[in-house]
């Protein structure tokens, strides 16, 4: 089942007992209030910051934003399914890897 | 760790005086939950289902046998259920004395007891688990509300362990 929040970070920092306060210092923001409008969907945190969840909750970026990812993921797929269409008969090596890499997208 | 049986993103809600109580669960996992008290129940709905993108609402059945809601908190009840039906979303309501029954028979008698109970399954929540009332007089305090709201949940769709039901 797709997820319907685009992230999980309020439900993460939650589980591991810290607070707003905590979670801003450890991703160098100067206030909580940058925290909370990020768990409020208010804004969006920039990859540092994302990447900065990853570590301290110890789950991947993905996993954190699952959300996303999902919508992220079937996007890319159709994108691949239309390049795949474009794309003609495989005659090169290079052509045939290419091809590959598409049909996995789509898998 | 307890999962939900059901998968779908469900929300549980409690109006008291003090707000409106809530649990939020998705792919059985317990989410989100919290209390909201900006003044309007339907504003704090809305508000909870922004944070909260739910497709089932469970809500207790102000109509419902032996109910103890008064006059006031009844037609709350029915203006979330009429707000949530306007949008498209599942209703579930359950019979407050229900729920009151099932605690009943796993030997739960008392807010207290139950909250620590849901604590076990969800050890997220055992910082919001209330200190027993120590005088009768003594008003409960507001997060016992979002136990409350997350018995209306487990008593509609029941829990299994956490790993049987993989998200």
């Amino acid at each position: 089942m797709p997820s319907k929040l685009i992230h999980y970070l309020r439900n993460e920092r939650r589980e591991t007992g810290l607070t707003q306060a905590d979670m801003a210092a450890l991703l160098g923001a100067p206030w909580k209030s940058k925290v909370s409008r990020y768990e409020r969907r208010v804004a969006l945190p920039p990859l540092e910051t994302a990447l900065g969840y990853e570590a301290v909750t110890r789950k991947p970026v993905a996993q954190l934003f699952a959300g996303m990812y999902d919508t992220v993921t079937r996007r890319v797929k159709e994108r691949a399914r239309d390049l795949l269409a474009r794309s003609g008969e495989a005659r090169t090596a290079l052509q045939s890897r290419r091809k590959r890499a598409l049909e996995r997208i789509l898998q | 760790m307890k999962r939900l049986t059901d998968p779908r993103a469900i929300v549980g809600i409690d109006p008291t005086k003090r707000g409106l109580a809530f649990t939020f669960f998705e792919g059985g996992r317990l989410i989100d939950w919290g209390v909201r008290h900006a003044g309007n129940a339907v504003t704090d709905f809305e508000a909870i289902l922004r944070l909260c993108p739910a497709d089932v609402i469970v809500l207790e059945d102000p109509n419902a046998e032996r109910s103890e809601r008064r006059p006031q908190m009844r037609k709350t009840l029915l203006r979330l259920t009429r707000t949530a039906e306007g949008r498209g979303l599942v209703v579930v309501k359950v019979s407050r004395f229900a729920v009151r029954q099932e605690w009943r028979e796993r030997g739960v008698t008392r807010k207290h007891a139950a909250a620590k109970a849901i604590a076990e399954e969800f050890p997220a929540l055992e910082v919001f688990v209330p200190r027993p009332r120590s005088k009768a007089y003594m008003d409960e305090e507001a997060r016992v509300q979002v136990f409350d709201a997350a018995s209306l949940v487990l008593h509609t769709f029941g829990t299994v362990d956490g790993d049987s039901l993989a998200a």
